[in-house]
């Protein structure tokens, strides 16, 4: 069964199109730098077991403090790591077919969500460089949205031409079905047309004009 | 200077509850917020299984330890008189 992804916030008949969290090759990264940290306790264990006789006694109190400051920093460690890898993991980018909603984890007690409206996308530019990003094929895809919040950036997704696309095909979708100055209509950037306003359908959404009111001063 | 080697439990105690409380709040983030995916499920489930592995292994390999014996740790000493 395959689960499908839920957020708190999601409206009925919003769907989610995609869900994206960085390149598994900075999961692997992050593995092998924690992985690392195996090597001292490793190293300091054979040490204690061919020039001490710590390890010899199972009964002796040197020994139990040996095992116990050993079970302490591979638990600490395996704690660390989830922590990290749960930063990396909760890092998400999820495009609905109404919104883009980005939310990143910096720590375990940290996290912002910000979200825009998919009709406010005024352009969508994908950024891969370096070698790793060619071969692998992962990038940064940039979000320029009419609100005053700045770019929204994906960072190393995969795949990020073929995420542009699909941003611009829902884009399209959503300016096809309702049109633009409708879904602004909708949330009140643009006031209902009044007979004396002919309006246009422009491809993007006009900065929110006074309506007007008939009644001057 | 001595003391019982069960006194080094306690040190010990606290620390895996300050790990306990952690690692609930990680795996609570985790499948919070994880979008309930098979990845965050089976890396929850894999942390929960590597942690329980480490606390068996710890408690069957102090066992057999003498609890009650009397452990000196020998302290540096100072004399006014110089040694020779």
């Amino acid at each position: 069964m395959r689960l499908r992804p839920t957020f708190p916030g999601m409206v009925p008949g919003e769907k989610v199109v995609l869900l994206l969290h960085r390149h598994w090759v900075f999961g692997l990264r992050l593995i092998l730098a924690h992985f690392v940290f195996i090597i001292p306790p490793l190293a300091a264990w054979w040490v204690l077991g061919r020039y001490s006789t710590v390890l010899v006694d199972g009964t002796s109190a040197a020994y139990a403090f040996t095992i116990l400051l050993f079970g302490t920093y591979a638990l600490f460690w395996a704690l660390a790591f989830f922590i990290a890898w749960l930063n990396f993991y909760l890092d998400t980018w999820i495009i609905t077919n109404e919104r883009i909603i980005n939310i990143e984890q910096l720590r375990l007690f940290y996290r912002t969500v910000s979200e825009q409206k998919l009709f406010r996308v005024q352009d969508v530019t994908t950024d891969v460089h370096g070698f790793f990003a060619g071969i692998f094929r992962y990038g940064n895809v940039s979000v320029q949205t009419a609100a005053e919040k700045e770019r929204f950036v994906f960072e190393q997704v995969p795949h990020p031409e073929d995420v542009a696309k699909t941003i611009m095909h829902l884009l399209e979708s959503i300016e096809s079905q309702i049109g633009l100055d409708a879904m602004a209509r909708i949330e009140g950037d643009i006031p209902p047309p009044g007979p004396a306003t002919p309006r246009s359908q422009s491809p993007k959404v006009p900065p929110a004009p006074k309506a007007p009111t008939g009644s001057a001063g | 200077m001595e003391f019982s080697a069960s006194l080094m439990l306690i040190p010990f105690i606290l620390l895996l509850l300050a790990w306990g409380f952690f690692s609930i709040i990680a795996i609570r983030q985790v499948l919070r917020f994880g979008f309930l995916t098979p990845v965050a499920v089976l890396s929850s489930c894999a942390y929960l299984a590597f942690s329980l592995i480490i606390v068996t292994m710890v408690i069957t390999e102090l066992r057999g330890v003498d609890w009650s014996a009397v452990v000196t740790v020998p302290l540096p000493s100072f004399s006014s008189t110089p040694t020779l």
